[in-house]
């Protein structure tokens, strides 16, 4: 463990391969509920599997990467900000126009879990921008 | 902050990914350093300047803006 995995705290590379077994059981769940070969109550369903989406996504937000330095260690912090910044905007602005138009409001766009896997979608397609293009020779 | 990484790296005929496996760091943090989107921090250039047998004055210069 270098100086910067402790910094950041962050978790040890093969946790990548438990977050992405993680999103493969849970839409493996996923299928089975739906097909109804796995008896489960639909609400249930929707419970385990966006938990386990959120603390999958987690993971792979919080482990190292092969290569851990300092650049690396900048673009996380600047992609957490840019997630950060994100959420609270989005948070802001649908509740204004939840509140203008609430006739709108829909409870598939609403919620906690919903803003946490947008900033997550933030955080990880910034980290590879910023990465590709510290590639670009 | 200009810098002489490149020179430095031909004159001693090291590849970026050459480079970045002696100091312990991503062959994209010395293309950044090189390109100047990334100052480093002491510590790597203190390593860089080791690799270099160079002074860190040599490697990195100040510009009027810094």
């Amino acid at each position: 463990m270098n100086n910067i995995q402790k910094d950041l705290r962050l978790l040890p590379t093969y946790f990548k391969k438990i977050a992405f077994s993680l999103i493969g059981v849970s839409v493996l769940f996923l299928v089975l509920s739906i097909t109804k070969l796995l008896p489960i109550e639909k609400e249930l369903v929707k419970l385990i599997t966006k938990n386990t989406i959120l603390i999958s996504l987690l993971l792979l937000a919080i482990t190292s990467n092969k290569t851990e330095d300092e650049l690396t260690h900048k673009n996380r912090l600047k992609a957490f900000a840019g997630a950060f910044i994100f959420g609270v905007v989005f948070t802001i602005v649908s509740s204004i126009s939840n509140y203008l138009f609430p006739e709108f409001v829909s409870s598939s766009n609403t919620g906690i879990t919903y803003v946490l896997i947008q900033m997550f979608i933030i955080y990880f397609i910034s980290i590879y921008t910023m990465k590709k293009s510290d590639r670009e020779k | 902050m200009k810098n002489r990484l490149k020179i430095e790296r031909a004159i001693k005929d090291l590849t970026q990914e050459a480079l970045a496996n002696e100091i312990g760091v991503s062959r994209q943090t010395i293309n950044s350093i090189e390109k100047n989107r990334y100052i480093p921090s002491t510590i790597l250039a203190l390593k860089l300047s080791k690799v270099f047998e160079k002074s860190i004055h040599d490697l990195f210069e100040l510009e009027n803006d810094d």
